[in-house]
């Protein structure tokens, strides 16, 4: 695998959340407005590309790897901890209208499976280099989907766009404009299942054109 | 333990040649002729009869009664040439598919089940998550795992509830001042003392329920038309006699015992059974052939769900209705249901290790039943 | 055994070095955390009592337990001769679909001063903008109910109730 693919296989191919369903948990909760997943994103990619890096920093060297080899996972968990922590506390201080509408979620990083299985299932075996592109990627792509889904719930739900602060594009007038009001319904949680749902089974329908296709053009060339 | 294969409804006997899906979808529209003829003399021709307003506005129920029906078809027609673009080479290609996906049923449904001064968008778009998310993209009829048309009222009932529960009253009613509350249970649910003059007096008698003359979705409010309706179909066969029975009986009891709890008469079971869409929900919903359970034995379990679920979601949870909430959940639980049954149906007796499952279903009743009564002590 | 032991010293290392970074970043930020907590409280203060000021008003919380319903009573005492001079209380109450958390300042004449819904997923009505017409007064004879949402406007209702009670025991 070469750098580039590498790096592009987070926003489609290997997309955290749009392919391998890890971390739904805070992508469904904090989606209401384009702001908080943009927040969100920052935290994210922050924990993601310092976590690859250090973990892999750790493991590159053999006798360490052999060392923690059996409590690897509760090191892990200690640095990414200590990173969601310190994300938490400088984005308490200097950006504190964003901790209140994240809320609980910032800790939630913690937990968040990509985080986690991307420490063990790439940092741990690939070189700084590669974990680091990897860990952007990752986390580029995790903030790609969670920007797409912010944007359809916050358009069909309150009828704007919040890009940051009092940035925020009105588009009510194009609602009343066809005569509908915004549907609230897709702020709460279970518009944001449904959104979910939706944008999976497009991504599904895709894929299983693409994969018709190459099995015709497989049959035509035998 | 052997494997048995469940195929998707509808299931055809070959005793009677007639009886093809056509034949079906049929014999449904002359069962709900009933209920519909009374919505259209209750929210169209009588209040032209009594002047309270002028053709147009009356004519608006009627309206939403004739375009639903044919949206939901054009909705199941875009759907199957966009998934099944392969096998649709013509248009009698399509017209032959949608022979068979019953595609009217689920925009009928929906506007029966809708409050009739409902804005036109909301209506469309609840047919569109209904038919589209509920029905198509799970693989079209037979496929479903949920009732679509009851998928589209409840994304209607949550993401409008505001809209839902003002327009509830035809044009005729809302020149009375009699109602103060928009349904009889909607002012129902917020009743701190209970008499049978604070909730029945306001809509006239238990006599004006039964028939139907108080204000209420479109379709729901007639017990008597959907007693006609429920003769007719199960007469037919097109649906188990049992499942309405059961599940109006199991309500019925367990808000008689509730009523004794709280000192109330016959009234208070009666008044449950006939308001809202329970008979209904009972006669046209919970006997759906796709989502409910496939055996005897599970269809009875199914009803008795159905009965204590409602029970616990109208009088002890906070939903004023609940009828379509409970119909939904029970629709999740067929599959365990038809899984456990069908060994039963094959086997034709009781097994030994399937007395752990029955044990456990009466628990669960049970409880639910004992539970709605115990939370009015 | 010795390389267990090893292995367990090198995940308090580990541990040991994330927790002196984490006291570092804490010794950065904490204090801002501190004064941005204070200045939101002070804000919610000023929100029902616009009177308060920090400079001649001390602010006490009071301990409270027979109705459960109250959730904390705030006691403002003025600096001077450290009479009390406003009670605020924040109450929940149940009301239709959800809990609502008030916050009601009584002034030592057992007039209320300022009241506000802090939180509350109602379903109809918007209940946080109403103005409920209790400003000023004494009793709830004037009491302005929500239209349409009779479940909420009685838990509103009943929160008025509480503070005004506890009110004339408390001062």
């Amino acid at each position: 695998m070469n750098k580039k693919d590498n790096f592009l296989k987070g926003f489609i191919k290997e997309n955290p959340l749009f392919v391998l369903l890890l971390g739904a948990c805070p992508a469904l909760a904090i989606t209401t407005s384009l702001e908080n997943a943009l927040g969100m994103s920052l935290a994210f990619l922050f924990v993601m590309v310092l976590s690859n890096t250090i973990i892999s920093l750790i493991s590159s060297s053999k006798k360490l790897r052999e060392l923690i080899e059996p409590v690897r996972i509760a090191v892990y968990i200690v640095i990414i901890a200590s990173l969601v922590t310190i994300v938490e506390m400088l984005m308490q201080a200097f950006l504190p209208e964003l901790f209140n509408s994240l809320g609980v979620f910032i800790s939630l990083i913690t937990v968040n499976c990509i985080v986690l299985g991307r420490a063990e299932a790439f940092a741990s075996k690939n070189s700084v280099g590669d974990s680091v592109i990897d860990g952007i990627s990752m986390g580029l792509g995790y903030s790609f989907a969670i920007i797409i889904i912010s944007l359809i719930r916050e358009f069909l739900g309150n009828g704007t766009i919040t890009i940051w602060g009092n940035l925020v594009l009105d588009l009510n007038g194009l609602f009343t404009f066809i005569g509908i009001t915004p549907i609230p319904f897709f702020t709460t949680s279970a518009g944001a299942f449904m959104v979910l749902g939706l944008i999976l089974a497009i991504i599904q329908a895709i894929k299983n054109k693409k994969e018709e296709k190459s099995k015709e053009m497989k049959k035509e060339a035998k | 333990m052997e494997k048995y294969l469940v195929s998707s409804a509808p299931y055809l006997r070959r005793a009677d040649h007639n009886h093809t899906t056509t034949r079906i979808m049929v014999d449904l529209l002359i069962g709900l002729s009933p209920v519909i003829l009374y919505s259209i003399f209750k929210n169209v021709v009588f209040p032209l009869i009594k002047g309270t307003t002028d053709v147009l506005g009356a004519l608006y129920p009627l309206l939403t009664l004739v375009v639903s029906p044919i949206y939901s078809l054009l909705l199941e027609a875009l759907c199957l040439y966009i998934m099944k673009k392969k096998d649709i080479k013509s248009f009698k290609d399509l017209i032959e598919e949608l022979k068979v996906g019953y595609g009217i049923f689920p925009g009928l449904f929906i506007v029966l089940i809708s409050p009739p001064q409902i804005k036109f968008w909301i209506l469309l778009l609840s047919i569109t998550i209904g038919e589209v998310v509920g029905k198509m993209l799970f693989g079209g009829f037979g496929q479903n795992i949920f009732n679509p048309a009851i998928v589209g009222r409840a994304f209607m009932a949550f993401a409008f509830s505001s809209e839902v529960s003002s327009s509830y009253l035809n044009v005729y009613e809302q020149t009375l001042d009699a109602y103060a509350g928009a349904t009889p249970l909607i002012q129902f649910s917020t009743l701190e003392t209970i008499t049978y003059e604070n909730a029945v007096s306001n809509f006239g008698s238990l006599l004006d329920f039964f028939i139907g003359s108080v204000p209420g979705s479109l379709a729901e409010t007639s017990a008597l038309c959907c007693i006609i309706g429920y003769i007719y179909l199960s007469v037919r066969k097109v649906i188990d006699y049992k499942v309405p029975l059961i599940y109006v009986a199991t309500v019925f009891l367990n808000t008689l015992f509730i009523g004794l709890v709280l000192g109330q008469g016959i009234w208070y079971p009666t008044f449950n059974i006939l308001s809202g869409g329970l008979m209904f929900g009972a006669v046209y919903m919970a006997t759906e052939p796709v989502t409910s359970p496939k055996t005897n034995l599970g269809r009875i379990m199914n009803a008795m769900m159905l009965g204590v679920l409602t029970v616990l979601f109208r009088l002890v949870g906070n939903l004023p209705e609940g009828v379509a909430t409970s119909i939904i959940t029970m629709n999740i639980f067929s599959l365990v249901i038809n899984k456990y049954c069908i060994h039963m149906r094959v086997d034709g007796k009781l097994d030994k290790n399937e007395v752990p499952g029955l044990v456990i279903f009466l628990v669960i009743f049970m409880g639910l039943f004992l539970y709605n009564i115990i939370s009015f002590l | 055994m010795k390389k267990n032991l090893i292995t367990g010293l090198t995940l308090g290392l580990f541990a040991l070095i994330c927790g002196l970074m984490l006291s570092v970043v804490n010794m950065i930020t904490g204090p801002i955390i501190k004064i941005q907590n204070e200045e939101k409280a002070q804000l919610a203060i000023k929100e029902v009592c616009p009177q308060y000021d920090m400079n001649t008003f001390d602010s006490v919380e009071i301990e409270h337990s027979e109705q459960k319903e109250i959730v904390s009573i705030l006691k403002v005492t003025s600096k001077e001769d450290a009479s009390t001079i406003y009670c605020i209380y924040t109450i929940d109450v149940t009301g239709y679909a959800s809990t609502i958390r008030m916050m009601i300042c009584v002034n030592s004449s057992y007039e209320i001063v300022g009241y506000k819904v802090i939180s509350s997923q109602e379903t109809k009505g918007d209940i946080k903008a109403h103005d409920f017409n209790m400003t000023g007064k004494k009793n709830l004879d004037e009491f302005d109910k929500l239209a349409g949402s009779s479940v909420s406007s009685k838990a509103v209702r009943k929160c008025f109730n509480i503070a005004l009670y506890y009110s004339h025991l408390d001062m």
